[in-house]
């Protein structure tokens, strides 16, 4: 059994128990360009559909909730969205794309760290996000 | 959060799908930043209504939701369209107008009474009133300039605050969301638009999330307050700046002042950022626009008469854009007169998150700050800033640059 790697999160929206498999982007993406609506992919990190989704912070408030709301309507949108950055648009967004999203507890969280361990299973349970294998 | 019965009954879906969705968009942000309720409100302001902002995912939200008999319950007003008009230039691309004439059918059938950034001039807010704007510079004017109270509210936001006639009581709905935590000095400031618009941008960069205290500006005009606000949101994310002696009671702030930052911007420092703006000139199309934001009734006016009285001294280079509400109406005869000049009234729209670049315009001459920082991105253009005055002039000369 290999290490399960465990990040501190609050939730912000949705449910308290979501798993996944993880997807990671490095940095901040926008909604307006970096997102192909059709196929759910995100450049630079590929799909997302039902994933849980891992990304620094969101940018493009006003296109934003809309490709969020265009992704859950396809069945392409992530199951959760953890971030280090929330604002309402983005929790409006996750609201019609019925998104859990999460928040960081800690600021310093690495993200190169979390991108080497793509591809693993994500839970996040109550105030944990585990990562590894889990199921 | 605490919600009354007839709330709960339309999250359980009383009203139907829109009404329990808008709902549980609102209750959802509230919590997020700790809202202990709803509040009503009297007016909203919806922005992304250009089809360029947000694209064919924003028409299917804005489908389903007239699909679903969704209508307004509070007076409100949408941020203008792309510039769908038929102009010297290039046109926008079939698709794209028939898919922006969607979206404006489709607020026009929600109840949406006008299309404009200025919506303050189609229904001013009263002092203390509560609103749910979305449009920054429209949010900024009625915080600071009326004392009425509105968040920047993004994205669907204000549209689902006017289904329900609703916000939640956060940020600057409550007296310490308001408090300045900024203060900025201001020397030797110039009264003009262009001045006024470039400060705005600078102070924005300085408080880029906080609401700043302003000393320097006292006497400032209405409208060069305006064109600074409009510059300022696009360089901040505040909601509102304290104006001292032009904000209502900005002395009442004085008295709780618990300011993290303080600056001081000497204009004689924007001088020299601004004359290399000015030299930034383009080969190819070039497009005057004037009315970012949106022009008052009298701006307008005053610039007719000018522009009628004075006429075009050479064909010369490119239109001018005047913008405004499409709740102004002009007489047949003054547009065909403005026509034949080179002037349009676009009424309803915003050049600046249009495509320009697709009609085959190059460069753009404005004086507006938010039109500097957004049409690179937005329009594809390139912009240079001047003074009102100047713009007029070199456009009745042809396009010669006239000092």
């Amino acid at each position: 059994m290999s290490q399960v790697k465990i990040y501190e999160v609050s939730r912000v929206y949705g449910s308290s128990n979501v798993c996944g498999e993880l997807k990671v982007s490095v940095r901040p993406f926008s909604f307006l360009g970096d997102v192909v609506v059709e196929n759910g992919e995100v450049r630079g990190v590929g799909s997302v559909a039902r994933s849980v989704l891992v990304v620094p912070a969101l940018v493009g408030s006003t296109v934003g909730p809309y490709v969020l709301y265009a992704l859950g309507k396809r069945g392409l949108a992530p199951k959760a969205l953890i971030t280090r950055s929330i604002d309402p648009t983005l929790v409006a967004g996750c609201v019609l794309a019925d998104v859990s999203l999460y928040r960081f507890v800690s600021g310093a969280v690495d993200f190169n760290e979390l991108k080497a361990l793509e591809g693993l299973d994500a839970c996040v349970e109550g105030d944990k996000l585990r990562i590894g294998l889990l199921r | 959060m605490y919600l009354s019965r007839e709330e709960e009954a339309i999250l359980d879906g009383e009203l139907g799908y829109p009404y329990a969705l808008a709902m549980k968009v609102v209750v959802a942000v509230g919590e997020s930043l700790k809202a202990e309720r709803l509040i009503p409100v009297v007016h909203a302001h919806v922005s992304g209504v250009s089809y360029f902002n947000i694209g064919d995912a924003g028409l299917e939200f804005i489908e389903s939701l007239v699909g679903n008999n969704a209508v307004f319950r509070v007076f409100t007003t949408a941020n203008p369209y792309a510039a769908i008009l038929s102009s010297s230039y290039g046109s926008l691309p079939d698709d794209v107008v028939g898919k922006q004439l969607k979206i404006i059918n489709y607020l026009r059938s929600m109840g949406a009474r006008a299309f404009t950034c200025a919506p303050y001039y189609v229904r001013r807010p009263s002092y203390g009133e509560h609103l749910a704007w979305a449009e920054s510079n429209a949010v900024l004017y009625a915080n600071s300039l009326i004392g009425a109270w509105s968040n920047r509210e993004g994205g669907p936001l204000a549209l689902l605050e006017g289904l329900l006639g609703k916000t939640y009581a956060a940020g600057v709905h409550i007296r310490e969301g308001r408090e300045p935590k900024c203060f900025v000095s201001v020397k030797n400031h110039e009264s003009s638009f262009l001045y006024s618009s470039m400060l705005g941008l600078k102070v924005g960069e300085l408080c880029p999330d906080s609401i700043p205290f302003v000393e320097g500006l006292e006497g400032m005009s209405e409208e060069h307050a305006r064109a600074f606000l409009a510059s300022f949101g696009s360089t901040s994310n505040a909601p509102m700046v304290v104006f001292n002696k032009l904000t209502p009671h900005s002395q009442e702030f004085l008295k709780h002042l618990d300011i993290v930052e303080r600056f001081s911007v000497d204009l004689s420092d924007l001088r020299s950022a601004l004359s290399d703006l000015r030299d930034a000139r383009e080969n190819g199309e070039v497009l005057y626009f004037i009315g970012c934001p949106h022009l008052s009734l009298e701006e307008i006016t005053n610039m007719l008469r000018y522009l009628l009285g004075e006429g075009r001294k050479s064909p010369g280079k490119g239109e001018l854009w005047l913008g405004v509400s499409d709740t102004v109406s002009l007489d047949d005869e003054t547009l065909k007169h403005l026509s034949e000049r080179g002037v349009r009234i676009v009424r309803g729209m915003c050049p600046v998150t249009t495509k320009l670049s697709l009609m085959g315009i190059k460069y753009v001459v404005t004086d507006s700050g938010k039109a500097l920082h957004y049409m690179p991105k937005l329009a594809g253009v390139k912009v240079v800033i001047k003074d009102r005055g100047e713009i007029l002039k070199e456009f009745l000369h042809g396009g010669e640059e006239v000092r």
